[in-house]
């Protein structure tokens, strides 16, 4: 009799348990659905939890952080010497770098105080710090300590000290997603320099996005630079990308300048174009005098 | 050791190795999730959620609730930017199958659990590339993939080693 019932206990708890199974099944089914239509829901979710857990992934991260540091340092302490001789060849060649620039500095002083130049509206930028990452094959982000507090909004240019990482996508109150540009789903209006040919750099989850909608009377050569256009209002015009590289024939790459590998901090521009233009502009015509009064 | 004066003993150990899941899982969703190298360049880290869940499903089965799971794999899928609810799912089946399985893996040695432990993290893989391909989405580089389990196969046997000795040896299976 007894044994009965526990038969019977055990029946019931597999049948619960199997119910449970089923719900989380379904459950995730019409989340991935919801993530796939893009639903705003899904986003503040992600958002909501990011804030919530901005404080905890800042301290765990800390620990973690070092140690890699430490690791980086040691691997960069055993080729020290080579490291120090190139060094010194870089400054070298930087002081002569750095008395161009100063010339160029003054020249280029002196044509703005000729020219009486409307420059565009500063951009101005909040720094954070790189607090999680998607360590999967499926995504490249990372999340970043600095939310829609700090002013941060959605579409914002993500840069480092040497060149744009990213764009926001998805912006909690206290921290935000970097799309980086090496995702399959990140696309950047891009001019090719010099000769402003235009572009869009399209990440394909390798390390260098293609060149792609070359709008190129001439051909592009490897070498060239590669700055942001600011079409669509999206991101400043003029930051810097990267350099152009030919993977194969018709298969322009670009080597980014941002450096993925130490990200640490970025910079996220706070930037609103300063004119739009709204409407097509007016048939300008001569102003037609007065004269009905007279006659 | 199972104390006759406090019957309550099996049921308290029980809890406090859900406890123990879901702290050693929330750790291991930080250190996935801790910037250590970002772009397609690094390499992949490993899945260590996956791990952790296994490691315990064919240690402790009774401990490892579908509920528990699904949070932990919902809270990693939001954080990290994996494909949201196919992940989960795919972590809850692994789960759910390895403890189907445990009465005869835990008695094999370390060896074969690494190994089906390490099929089981191919088969997710392959799951959730054939999940994001089927929906139309970009699936990812079958490279960076394989890296993914191979690192992932790599890791388990240093953590099926490594924990037991941190959680104070508790050698008896539960609820097996």
């Amino acid at each position: 009799m007894a044994r009965n019932r526990g038969d019977e206990e055990e029946g019931l708890s597999r049948a619960i348990r199997r119910t449970i199974l089923g719900a989380v099944i379904i459950a995730s089914l019409v989340l991935f659905v919801l993530w796939r239509s893009d639903n705003p829901r899904i986003e503040r979710l992600r958002a909501g939890l990011a804030d919530r857990m901005t404080p905890a992934l800042s301290a765990a991260g800390e620990p973690l952080g070092f140690l890699s540091g430490l690791a980086r340092d040691w691997e960069s302490f055993l080729d020290v010497r080579a490291q120090n001789r190139e060094l010194r060849r870089d400054i070298q060649r930087l002081h002569a770098w750095r008395e161009t620039a100063r010339q160029l500095e003054e020249e280029n002083a002196q044509l703005r105080a000729l020219n009486n130049l409307q420059l565009p509206t500063r951009t101005t930028f909040v720094t954070g710090d790189v607090i999680a990452d998607s360590g999967g094959p499926f995504r490249e982000s990372a999340l970043v300590n600095v939310g829609s507090l700090d002013g941060v909004a959605d579409g914002s240019a993500a840069v480092d000290g040497l060149g744009l990482v990213g764009r926001v996508s998805g912006v909690g109150e206290r921290a935000s997603r970097v799309l980086l540009l090496t995702d399959f789903s990140s696309r950047v209006p891009v001019v090719v320099q010099p000769g402003a040919r235009r572009a869009v750099l399209a990440g394909d989850g390798s390390g260098t996005p293609r060149l792609e909608f070359l709008d190129a009377a001439e051909p592009v050569r490897a070498g060239e630079l590669v700055e942001t256009s600011g079409d669509g209002g999206v991101f400043p015009p003029d930051i810097p990308v990267g350099r152009v590289i030919l993977a194969r024939e018709q298969d322009h790459r670009v080597l980014l300048n941002s450096d993925y590998a130490a990200l640490e901090f970025v910079r996220l521009l706070r930037y609103r174009p300063d004119t739009r233009i709204q409407r097509p502009g007016d048939l300008v015509l001569p102003e037609i005098p007065r004269t009905s009064g007279l006659d | 050791m199972v104390d006759a004066a406090r019957p309550s003993r099996p049921e308290r150990g029980l809890w406090l190795r859900i406890l123990g899941l879901a702290v050693a899982g929330l750790l291991a969703i930080t250190v996935e999730a801790a910037p250590l190298g970002l772009g397609a360049e690094a390499y992949p880290s490993p899945d260590l959620l996956f791990c952790i869940v296994a490691f315990w499903a064919l240690r402790a089965p009774a401990a490892v609730p579908v509920l528990v799971v699904f949070a932990l794999g919902l809270m990693r899928d939001l954080l990290t930017d994996q494909p949201i609810g196919l992940g989960v799912l795919v972590l809850v089946l692994a789960a759910e199958m390895l403890k189907s399985r445990q009465p005869v893996l835990s008695r094999q040695p370390l060896a074969v659990t690494w190994a089906s432990v390490g099929a089981t993290a191919l088969a997710m893989a392959a799951a959730l590339w054939l999940g994001v391909a089927l929906s139309l989405a970009e699936p990812p580089g079958l490279a960076a993939l394989a890296l993914q389990v191979l690192a992932t196969a790599a890791v388990y046997p240093v953590i099926a080693l490594i924990l037991p000795l941190a959680l104070g040896r508790v050698r008896r299976p539960l609820g097996a």
